[in-house]
């Protein structure tokens, strides 16, 4: 136990082992591929996977991991989530403000995010809505060795145009929104938008484009889109379809998030210019218990359908899809983890296979993050995030609802 | 293994165990009275202590802790600490962090060093402020809901103090730079008000500093701090050195003074005679080294504050024990690091005993905890530890805590 014990202090010591680690993986799974190998050995050092293969040697006094039973995959990600925020019940994320301050927000953050490291997502993306960048907080305490949690890109501040996300704020409020989102209405103040955000920290940035009356134009999400590819990061765009979804995909942005109104016209859009659909399938019952924000959205029986629907058109035209939950509340008896891995059925109930979902939950996210060659795969130079399941995931994608074992850089974080 | 696991996992997601655990405890010290119970037994329940005695049946279906060759006591506690607060070795500025951690981050540095206090045995702190915006109120809430590991504790949010709180020399053009993490408060009026809009934050204790400024609090404020704090069912707590600052703070009716450098002998009798408490944060010698505090790097003034425990201690003055760590030492947690005040209370010569009533039973009593925590009886909250080696004779042992539990759950073991 106290060996035990001392791993879970290892994590937040920092202390990195610089000893080699041996992995026997009964059943290896390359996602990008969904091919199989049998009886691989891995070998980590420094964080790193150092070689993989069936003829590997295990050096001696190495201390080897057995997982000769389980299936073997580079850990899950997730390409949309908002881990600081956690309201119960009916959604009004204005009044979510008044309850919680930034601390308290990053601390129900470090909560989520090692609920979904534990659960065997090793990377995600929290897309805004962070109070006042306290997502980045988190990354960084993660960044330090504090605590164990995932691998995190982190837009800060969401850039809108003038009220953000919210509606119906009294004027006498101010522009009380401000505690999560920018107001940015031309391309300029798009711009400066990007560059406080990112001195703030951010690794990813996220605009709103038709959440309002009005919506961005194309050279607006273009001021964005070259503001932070000059930077060397990614922007995500929230549309749901119409004229502002094709202002988003030709003004460049790497991924639309949502899309749930796509046309058959705007997905071939996408996928001509290799735009990603992070299309945060809700499930059902998520839906509901979110309801319609006192009647801006529509009712959980209508988006559900049209969730489902643009899904399976999006998978058939050959998109590319990255998963993306978008989980903003709590349901009672369920951790962040259970909440992000139930948006699994949707898939399945859109006729995805499970080697498609597995892609769209690894590979295809690490491609959008811009890890190509560092993280999502298994292989070597690759980081070592490393999870385990006792049964097959490629024939019931259930089976990742039941991860083992998760190693994080190197480190052991459940075994 | 998945079962520890579990145990690590439920810390995070808050469900209590209803379960009945019982403790073979094979030393049970009372710190109250330093006396030990050999063969006990200790009845837990729904996060409270049931029963405890030699007779005591072990219930049907109990988990039952086998600690019987080990030294059980109630868990340690701390009265003075900043546990969001912590910074590299070097010239120690206070505000020097404001620049380098956001409030969301001072959170998360507190939820860390929380968790490392909890593994060492301490099972209750006071956070005394010296937390950006508030940060130790939500922390202490977000423990409380289960969501981080960490202690029970007392916070103080802002500290009130007088005008530029303790910072020095920041330019004009700066603004109250310091408000991040202080009220300024400058006739007896302000003070009151300053006391309800840390209550209103959430503040369960009340911090002023009464001589860190060329001018010193009148003891009519320290009066109005006190009034208000015990309107409000709180206590209040002190920065001073000594001197006449000292005098107005022990005769304004304050709780406890922290720190207390350079209480004199006549000044220690009129704290034993009024019952206020000395929250003393005897710095360890390479504390202050860390710090380069003043131009001997600390040393006169760590010898200084051992003589002042032991004049304390012989004039019967109620000790608590506390610390004080900003500096983060290289290779120490902050468990650790709190547990090097130790050696200040061994060079003043306190017998383990005392010293392990002032790490309990006092700080339970100063935090108006008698008869909820600090003790192992029935009805007291199980915040329980346990050690190999007996503390009674070597107070040392407590760096060895094998076991802690926490409101009935088990955090270590």
């Amino acid at each position: 136990m106290i060996r035990r014990l001392l791993v879970l202090l290892f994590l937040c010591a920092g202390t990195v082992a610089a000893q080699t680690t041996a992995i026997r993986a009964g059943n290896l799974i390359d996602p990008a591929t969904g091919a199989v190998s049998k009886n691989q050995i891995i070998l980590i050092k420094d964080g790193k996977i150092a070689e993989v293969g069936a003829s590997v040697k295990i050096p001696a006094g190495a201390p080897v991991v057995d997982l000769s039973n389980a299936w073997v995959m580079p850990g899950l990600m997730d390409a949309h989530t908002h881990m600081t925020l956690g309201s119960p019940g009916e959604l009004f994320l204005e009044g979510e403000y008044l309850k919680s301050s930034s601390a308290m927000r990053a601390l129900n953050g470090l909560r989520n995010a090692q609920a979904a490291l534990m659960a065997g997502f090793t990377a995600l993306k929290d897309i805004g809505n962070d109070a006042n960048y306290t997502a980045i907080d988190i990354r960084r305490a993660i960044g330090r060795g504090w605590f164990a949690g995932p691998t995190m890109l982190t837009t800060g501040k969401i850039i809108a145009p003038f009220g953000g996300q919210s509606h119906g704020i009294p004027p006498e409020m101010g522009p009380f929104w401000r505690f999560e989102y920018q107001d940015a209405d031309t391309p300029d103040e798009v711009r400066k938008a990007v560059r406080q955000n990112i001195y703030y920290g951010a690794n990813a940035i996220k605009l709103v484009a038709d959440n309002s009356a009005y919506i961005y134009s194309e050279e607006e999400i273009r001021a964005a889109v070259s503001e932070a590819h000059r930077a060397g990061i990614t922007v995500g765009v929230h549309v749901m379809g119409g004229q502002a979804a094709r202002n988003v995909i030709l003004g460049g942005a790497d991924s639309v998030e949502h899309g749930f109104d796509l046309s058959d016209e705007l997905l071939q859009l996408m996928k001509e210019k290799g735009t990603v659909l992070v299309g945060t399938d809700f499930p059902y019952e998520h839906l509901k218990a979110m309801g319609t924000a006192g009647g801006i959205l529509p009712p959980a029986e209508v988006s559900s359908k049209m969730i489902l629907d643009r899904l399976r058109r999006a998978h058939k035209m050959g998109v590319k899809l990255a998963f993306g939950t978008d989980v903003i509340m709590e349901l009672p008896g369920k951790s962040r983890a259970d909440m992000m891995l139930d948006y699994l059925a949707v898939w399945t109930e859109a006729g995805v296979p499970p080697a498609d979902i597995l892609k769209a939950i690894t590979t295809n996210v690490a491609e959008l993050f811009g890890w190509k060659g560092k993280r999502g795969a298994i292989a070597t130079g690759e980081a070592a995030d490393i999870i385990a399941t006792p049964a097959n995931p490629l024939e019931d994608i259930q089976a990742l609802r039941k991860v083992q074992f998760v190693m994080k850089d190197g480190k052991v974080v459940k075994k | 293994m998945p079962k520890r696991i579990l145990i690590a996992l439920l810390l995070f997601s808050g469900p209590l165990f209803a379960q009945t655990k019982a403790i073979r405890a094979g030393h049970l010290i009372d710190p109250a009275s330093g006396t030990v119970a050999d063969n006990q037994v200790i009845v837990v329940q729904g996060g409270k202590i049931t029963a405890v005695g030699a007779n005591v049946p072990v219930p049907a279906g109990a988990e039952v802790i086998d600690l019987s060759n080990a030294w059980v006591m109630p868990g340690l506690m701390d009265a003075h600490t900043h546990i969001t607060y912590g910074v590299a070795p070097g010239p120690f500025a206070l505000i020097d962090n404001y620049l380098s951690e956001g409030s969301g981050l001072r959170a998360l540095h507190g939820a860390r060093n929380a968790k490392d206090v909890l593994e060492a045995g301490f099972t209750a702190v006071k956070d005394i402020g010296n937390d950006a915006n508030y940060a130790a109120v939500d922390l202490r809430r977000a423990i409380e809901r289960g969501w981080v590991p960490g202690p029970s504790m007392l916070t103080t949010g802002k500290i009130i103090a007088a005008f530029g709180g303790q910072s020095n020399g920041v330019p004009p053009e700066l603004g109250p730079y310091w408000r991040f993490e202080y009220i300024d408060a400058d006739t007896p009026d302000e003070i009151r008000k300053a006391v309800r809009q840390n209550i209103y934050y959430g503040a369960n204790a009340i911090k002023l500093v009464a001589d860190n400024n060329r001018y010193v609090y009148s003891e009519a404020e320290i009066r109005a701090a006190a009034e208000e704090a015990h309107a409000a069912g709180v206590t209040l707590a002190v920065h001073v050195q000594g001197g006449q600052a000292a005098r107005n703070v022990i005769l304004g009716g304050a709780d406890s003074i922290e720190h207390g450098f350079g209480l004199s002998d006549e000044l220690l009798t009129l704290m034993k005679e009024k019952g206020t408490v000395l929250a003393g944060t005897e710095f360890p010698a390479a504390h202050f080294k860390a710090m380069q505090y003043g131009a001997d790097g600390g040393a006169k003034l760590a010898a200084q504050i051992v003589d002042r425990l032991r004049r304390a201690y012989r004039i019967g003055v109620k000790l608590v024990f506390s610390t004080d760590t900003v500096v983060e030492l290289p290779g120490e947690n902050r468990g650790e690091m709190a547990l090097d005040y130790l050696d200040g209370w061994i060079k003043a010569g306190i017998p383990p005993k005392d010293i392990l009533k002032c790490m309990t039973t006092n700080v339970a009593e100063l935090f108006q905890w008698k008869g909820k925590r600090g003790a192992i009886a029935t009805g007291e909250a199980a915040d329980i530890i346990a050690m190999p080696a007996n503390p009674l004779e070597n107070i040392q042992a407590l760096r060895k805590v094998q076991f802690v539990m926490k409101d009935g759950k088990i955090v270590k073991k």
